[in-house]
């Protein structure tokens, strides 16, 4: 089989199967993760199917754990910066070879979900060099990695906090209460967000927009598209996140009203939290810091702007090598160095707390959104003007 | 200088404020008063001023939140 996650009656129709027992365990005070990994394991089978995507994520999974294991043996006798950086390069070279692999005449190499697994495997060779992360274990890892319901598109969770978490004893009521019930709320909105209102927006909106060469359809598709895309992405986190509340895993939310946002910051802390969050920590706040310590620049705001760059490139760069994904990363490195520079002049701080001043503020971002995901969205490809 | 007096040295310096004092459990995040560049100043004002350095991850949200929250944490890295 090949079935899309959380796509289609057949896939919901077996996701609410796997259910059933996971309930059970959590209703009896029983670990949940022994079941949760056998039922991964056969998820990942109706996913992916058998054959060459399936035997790709066998080989990075040898990889991966092999890496981390060595790695981790290394760290125990030195802390060399270049021996990091080498480990850092080999895990994430089963991503820069899928990254890389359809520009060339071998096609896509890899499988669904090599770039959400890679950000785990990533997250747990840095945390290794800095000391946070004292121990491994083989099973909680293997689950941390590939655990299903967040498997294609996210959210991305952190190890120590995955792990903490499915060893510790949830009692009934807290298990009732702060899982199961939260965890049907969601993919119920879930649910409903992403197979009623973005199926309808699609269906009605972005699905009859062409590109005719008039500037009114890439105008209007910016919108629809933006719409289509919040409803579409974040209802499938909440199913995602939901499904994980049910097998005893907080996993970290991933939208918070982003069309709300009051500058593009903000924005970033309220669309695709569990990513911006992951550059934020290993990309942004690691080269500020190191940048500051090596006092690498004279002004601790030029460190900001060029941490900026570097992070939004690099998630371009991530979401694919064409020239609209990265056109959109370094669109929102621009925009993140101008709110930096806008929201510290005199101007804003004497508006700021004003009400009209917000709404605008609101109306703009929204508007900037709109248009960087008219870029990601790829419609401009079909004008004369690509690259 | 005891932990304490360094942490809401920082705090102040980061924040530009001097609430920090007077309330101990004020939560910055919730106040807007800390956003990610402050997270890193407030790293290295400790890096500075107590000789631990420390990178984001090694703390959670929550350890940052409040000055008694970091207190607390440092006191259990150096005390």
């Amino acid at each position: 089989m090949n079935l899309s996650q959380y796509d289609g009656y057949l896939y919901m129709y077996i996701l609410l199967l796997s259910f059933i027992p996971a309930i059970g365990l959590g209703l009896f005070e029983k670990k949940i993760k022994y079941y949760a990994l056998i039922a991964t394991a056969v998820m990942i089978y109706i996913i992916m199917g058998p054959g060459k995507q399936l035997n790709t994520l066998a080989i990075f999974m040898v990889w991966e754990v092999a890496l981390i294991y060595i790695y981790f043996w290394i760290r125990s006798k030195t802390d060399n910066k270049w021996i990091f950086r080498l480990a850092l390069l080999m895990s994430t070279l089963p991503l820069i070879i899928n990254k890389v692999s359809p520009l060339t005449k071998m096609g896509v190499i890899g499988f669904i979900g090599i770039s959400y697994l890679s950000f785990r495997t990533i997250q747990i060779v840095i945390e290794t060099y800095d000391g946070t992360i004292k121990k491994i274990n083989l099973f909680d890892m293997i689950y941390f990695i590939l655990f299903f319901p967040t498997l294609s598109s996210g959210p991305i969770d952190r190890s120590r906090r995955f792990e903490e978490e499915i060893n510790k004893k949830i009692d009934r009521s807290d298990y009732v209460d702060n899982y199961l019930l939260v965890g049907i709320k969601k993919i119920f909105l879930g649910v409903l967000y992403k197979f009623a209102i973005a199926a309808l927006i699609h269906a009605t909106f972005v699905s009859k927009i062409h590109a005719d060469g008039s500037l009114l359809s890439p105008f209007l598709y910016m919108y629809a598209y933006t719409l289509y895309l919040f409803f579409d992405f974040a209802g499938y986190s909440l199913i995602a996140v939901g499904t994980s509340y049910i097998f005893g895993v907080h996993a970290p939310d991933n939208f918070n009203k982003p069309f709300i946002s009051k500058d593009i910051k903000e924005f970033w802390t309220r669309w695709h939290i569990s990513l911006s969050r992951w550059f934020g920590d290993y990309i942004f706040s690691r080269f500020v810091l190191d940048s500051m310590r090596k006092k690498r620049f004279k002004k601790r705001a030029h460190a900001s702007h060029v941490a900026q760059m570097i992070t939004m490139t690099t998630m371009g760069f991530w979401h694919g090598i064409t020239w609209f994904y990265i056109l959109y990363g370094v669109y929102h490195g621009v925009l993140l160095i101008l709110t930096d520079i806008f929201t510290k002049s005199k101007f804003h701080k004497k508006y700021k707390k004003k009400k009209a001043y917000q709404y605008l503020q609101i109306f703009i971002t929204f508007n900037l959104v709109c248009f960087g995901m008219l870029i990601f969205s790829g419609f401009l490809n079909n004008y004369p003007f690509k690259f | 200088m005891d932990i304490k007096e360094n942490v809401i040295e920082i705090f102040e310096e980061v924040m530009d404020t001097d609430e920090i004092r007077d309330n101990l459990d004020l939560d910055v995040f919730e106040n807007e008063m800390l956003d990610s560049m402050g997270i890193i100043e407030v790293l290295l004002g400790i890096e500075e001023k107590m000789g631990l350095s420390l990178q984001p991850t090694d703390l959670e949200r929550k350890d940052m939140a409040t000055a008694n929250n970091l207190i607390s944490f440092l006191e259990t890295k150096i005390g």
